[in-house]
């Protein structure tokens, strides 16, 4: 599903139009973003955790040459769904 | 210690920012986060501008499903990933953004590194492994898949939860075991009241039989003289278990702090009671109001 066929279905579930849905999708998303950036985690129940992990700089071998290099360290973005979450996942599948 | 933003914080930070009642914005919020399993479980991918992909893709050539599928026939697995936005992706890592990979001399090592083969290389996003039995629905059995080294948290779950159980219950007996004492102290209090009314010169009867009766006098609040290394937020970390209650030691001492970001050292600070303002850490409640309350007061100084 794209980002629009989401708003529009939000939009239908929520009575609103979907510039509105639109609108409050995007406000939503800048603020879990700049939370993120700032080193803190979303925590929903129903939901999950949305969360920052940093990954340790690293040695890479390239498998053609076994060339060696240092990788640097990420800071990556990552998801840790709930048993709600799993459970609705479940259901697909029932 | 990481700030956990919940539905409650972010209602409040959506309701700010867009400019809509609270009731809109919690039902908003809620319908959001809902949706996205919702979708999914119907859709296999879900795009989020700006946030990232939810792809969730059945599975039928890992080791587990095929043994699993030598035993039982009506076991699925699924993988659910999610790929942050690019964006999101590059904020997060703006630290280590321009890093590059450095070609190492040879001769030099770095033993603590962990080596990794071109080949492994290629799964960067966490991936959760669902495993579904058809005959036990809805029993959740979850599996935290990284690369090619398998975790069993899965394994830890049914103890950690129990430990968290035990600890609970340890904390509810607590409470319960202090509230049980402070209603006996009240109850003793009302008791001295009725005695001393009764008797002709009650200052001298209490001050005097004072090892029978509980002491009378209000607890000295605590006061607390501001190191130079110390701020309103680390007083009241190590006082009352989370920063966002530095607002109510800023509250007990406005008379004497002019500007909240600027508290000048040495000053002695009176540090308020927990039960005055509702301090509670455990409470997400009670964190909430203080960060909103702080949040408001700095407004001010803005």
């Amino acid at each position: 599903m794209t980002n629009e066929d989401f708003v529009n279905a939000l939009s239908q579930q929520l009575n609103l139009e979907p510039s509105k849905t639109l609108e409050l999708l995007t406000t939503t998303v800048n603020i879990i973003n700049e939370k993120l950036v700032e080193g803190a985690c979303i925590s929903i129940e129903d939901f999950g955790i949305l969360d920052t992990k940093k990954k340790p700089e690293y040695i890479f071998v390239e498998q053609k040459n076994q060339q060696r290099f240092l990788a640097p360290p990420e800071i990556t973005v990552v998801f840790k769904p709930n048993s709600s979450f799993i459970d609705k996942i479940k259901e697909k599948a029932v | 210690m990481k700030e956990e933003i919940n539905l409650q914080q972010l209602t409040l930070l959506l309701t700010e920012r867009a400019d809509i009642s609270r009731q809109q914005a919690e039902a908003f919020l809620k319908k959001f986060f809902t949706a996205i399993p919702e979708i999914l479980s119907k859709e296999n991918l879900l795009e989020i501008k700006n946030l990232g992909t939810f792809t969730l893709t059945k599975i039928s050539d890992e080791d587990d499903a095929k043994a699993a599928k030598e035993e039982n026939d009506n076991t699925l697995y699924f993988k659910l990933r999610f790929s942050p936005a690019e964006t999101l992706k590059n904020s997060t890592n703006k630290p280590f953004l321009y890093f590059e990979k450095i070609l190492l001399n040879e001769g030099v090592s770095f033993e603590e590194l962990t080596v990794v083969e071109e080949k492994e290389e290629k799964v960067t996003a966490e991936e959760i492994l669902i495993k579904i039995d058809r005959n036990k629905a809805f029993v959740p059995n979850i599996k935290t898949k990284q690369k090619t080294k398998k975790k069993p948290i899965a394994r830890w779950m049914p103890v950690l939860g129990a430990a968290a159980v035990v600890v609970a219950l340890i904390f509810f007996f607590m409470s319960t075991q202090r509230k049980a004492q402070a209603l006996k102290i009240n109850t003793e209090k009302v008791t001295v009241k009725t005695i001393t009314n009764e008797t002709p010169e009650p200052d001298l009867a209490v001050s005097t039989d004072s090892s029978q009766t509980p002491n009378p006098l209000p607890k000295e609040p605590e006061k607390i003289q501001l190191a130079p290394d110390k701020t309103l937020r680390l007083i009241a970390l190590e006082k009352f278990g989370n920063r966002e209650f530095w607002v109510y030691i800023y509250y007990k001492n406005k008379d004497k702090i002019k500007n909240p970001n600027i508290v000048p050292i040495g000053i002695e600070l009176i540090m308020p009671d927990k039960s005055e303002y509702d301090i509670d850490a455990s409470n997400p409640q009670s964190v909430a109001k203080a960060k909103a309350l702080g949040d408001m007061e700095l407004k001010k100084f803005q």
